[in-house]
């Protein structure tokens, strides 16, 4: 391969990667339970995209072909612990991976408007979720921190996580009538 | 779908339902479409939320930065403080304020009341041109203050301190400093033994040595030594019965908050001379190191130096001696050079179950420096390809023993080869290297290196 057509793959690669990794990630997650082993396996995952990008077929989407990577080395990630259950069984899964690739074309609007969601936010609905979701803590933990019972935290971050979906949603409707 | 559903489907997605309560669960995924569409959409939600909280923690911490030493600097004016983004106006006019204020990068508080001690200024960078702290210059100092920049000032005693901005500090002798905020690396000679940096959390007195003290927005009090001895104490406990101390070596680090419970810092980004503090933002490709090494009284830090790859980088955190040089006839691999560079330990040689965790904030790509004398480790063949390129280690001296490199170089000994193998990182987060040899190998070896160079820009 010459010096331009291997800086052009590598530029198509990463293009094609920053615009699937989100939804790549959040099939990880929802199959891999800790959250560092998921990052850790999205990282795999990303290395084997970069590996076998010769074999991608362009007329297929590429979130498709990055999702069955991943779903892999999800198998991988399982056989290697031996006897720890899987979550989600292979039928579960790819349902979950169809999904996933009906809702590329709206990734980026979608990101868009959930940082300005968070910004909407009480600063103790932010704090809650600082705790779970960025520090990693469980609920028990969450719990202990604020002063409250486990199921009054998973009711509050229940509540926020809605609140964000649906402050995603009006505002992805707001935007698609101003358009 | 009820709530009700819908929260054993979250639960459920996070890991937090029980095992026994998940087989329903399943089940109805198993044939209900719309049970997994919403899952699917919680899992985006989730992924995306995680990543927004971690970039603005990111970015509060850098903010929070800056606006403690413009509501320092401005006592009673009023700046918003909190961990919270702020809307840029708010934020041009903090940073408007402060030069208004201020007037140039570099601003200091002279006390004229006594306690000053006379200093020489042996470094400046970011001063203002024509004023009177400029290298050279003696002047007398109590309280300091220094919004940006570096200054270096060497005492009467024979200890040179080197400071970096934003800080804010103030001598309580010509042998104590209170570090208050900010980042002070000290340098101490014979006559200087004893010196002391105060912080809220820590009292730290050398023993012989050169080391650094940063205290952060929150007190929290990072100490590192880069060469001899320091004993830290807690400064809560007035007499010398009640002290409990910790004695730090050469290549660790320590950090201590509120609780003062010591907690090892893991990594410590220099300056260039490996020696100092860094100045500035910190890294914007490497944001962490970590290892697996749960010794209590484990202490050793890796150093990250920014951009510092090419002839003469350091390799290790101890032994100063030992730095990276291009094979004999060749000159530094270009592709290598400018790389932000991980010093690792040399102690780290000997481990069969080591795991080091870079953690990288862009697409990147990571080389591992392995001794290119012994058998690698499967990890490396694995997850990296053989860059074909090689780099030589040393002078492998004998502590203590200042090398000779003409001399050694004639017969050879006192440099290692290692290879350089690379990994392409296109999804920023953490990166697992493993041991530096196999387990079953014996003989004698060197820690790997590594560096880490940021992809050009799509």
């Amino acid at each position: 391969m010459s010096k331009e057509s291997e800086i052009e793959t590598r530029e198509r690669l990463s293009r094609l990667w920053g615009e699937s990794e989100a939804l790549v990630q959040a099939f990880v997650f929802s199959g891999i339970r800790d959250f560092q082993d998921a990052e850790d396996v999205v990282q795999q995952v990303a290395l084997t995209v970069a590996r076998r990008f010769d074999e991608y077929d362009e007329s297929r989407p590429f979130v498709a072909w990055a999702i069955w990577l991943a779903k892999s080395r999800i198998a991988d990630y399982y056989r290697d612990r031996g006897r720890e259950r899987r979550v989600f069984s292979e039928a579960i899964l790819n349902q979950i991976a169809a999904v996933l690739v009906q809702r590329q074309p709206e990734r980026s609007a979608r990101q868009e408007a959930l940082e300005q969601c968070i910004e909407k936010l009480p600063q103790k609905s932010r704090r809650l979720i600082e705790l779970r979701y960025m520090e990693q803590k469980s609920v028990e933990s969450v719990a202990k921190a604020i002063d409250c019972t486990t199921g009054a935290v998973r009711v509050m971050l229940f509540r926020i996580r809605d609140m964000l979906a649906d402050c995603i949603q009006s505002q992805l409707a707001r935007e698609a009538q101003e358009r | 779908m009820k709530d009700t559903e819908r929260q054993l489907l979250d639960r459920l997605l996070e890991g937090d339902l029980p095992l026994e309560v998940q087989d329903p669960v399943l089940q109805r995924l198993e044939t209900d479409r719309e049970a997994v569409a919403y899952l699917a959409d919680r899992a985006i939600l989730l992924s995306d939320l995680r990543k927004s909280l971690k970039r603005r923690r990111l970015q509060c911490t850098a903010e929070a930065a800056v606006l403690e030493s413009a509501r320092k600097t401005l006592q009673d004016t009023v700046i918003p403080l909190s961990c919270r983004r702020l809307a840029p106006l708010t934020w041009v006019a903090a940073v408007a304020i402060l030069v208004a204020v201020l007037g140039g990068l570099v601003a200091y508080k002279q006390s004229n009341d006594g306690g000053a001690v006379t200093v020489e200024i042996v470094e400046s960078q970011g001063a203002m041109p024509g004023s009177h702290w400029q290298v050279g210059s003696r002047v007398a100092l109590r309280r300091m203050m220094l919004v940006s920049g570096r200054v270096g000032l060497r005492l009467p005693n024979d200890v040179t301190l080197d400071l970096v901005g934003p800080l804010r500090a103030e001598f309580v002798s010509a042998s104590a400093l209170r570090l208050l905020y900010g980042k002070a690396t000290a340098d101490v000679g014979e006559k200087g033994k004893g010196f002391v940096i105060e912080t809220v959390n820590a009292r730290v007195k050398d023993i012989g040595t050169r080391f650094g003290v940063v205290v952060g927005v929150s007190n929290e009090t990072d100490i590192v030594v880069f060469e001899g001895k320091v004993e830290v104490f807690d400064p809560a406990r007035k007499s010398r019965a009640q002290r409990s101390k910790i004695t730090l070596t050469e290549g660790e680090a320590v950090r201590l908050d509120d609780s003062r419970i010591p907690q090892r810092v893991k990594m410590i980004t220099l300056d260039s001379d490996a020696r100092s503090l860094a100045g500035g933002a910190s890294s914007d490709i490497v944001a962490g190191v970590r290892d697996n090494i749960l010794a209590s009284d484990f202490r050793r830090y890796y150093g990250l130096l920014r951009g510092g790859m090419g002839e003469g980088a350091r390799l290790y955190t101890t032994g100063h001696t030992r730095t990276w040089h291009a094979m004999p006839g060749e000159s530094f691999p270009q592709e290598l050079l400018g790389a932000d560079v991980v010093c690792t330990f040399s102690v780290d040689r000997q481990e069969t179950d080591l795991e080091i965790t870079v953690t990288v904030n862009r697409p990147c790509e990571l080389y591992v420096l392995p001794d290119a004398r012994t058998l690698l480790p499967e990890w490396l063949h694995q997850d990296f390809i053989d860059t074909g390129l090689r780099l030589r280690s040393g002078p492998w001296t004998p502590r203590g023993v200042m090398p000779d490199p003409q001399a050694k170089e004639l017969d050879g000994t006192a440099f290692i080869q290692h290879a350089v193998w690379k990994k392409l990182i296109l999804n920023p987060g953490p990166v697992v290297l493993g041991a530096p040899c196999p387990a079953n190998q014996t003989g004698s070896r060197v820690m790997y290196g590594i560096t880490v160079k940021a992809l050009p820009p799509s």
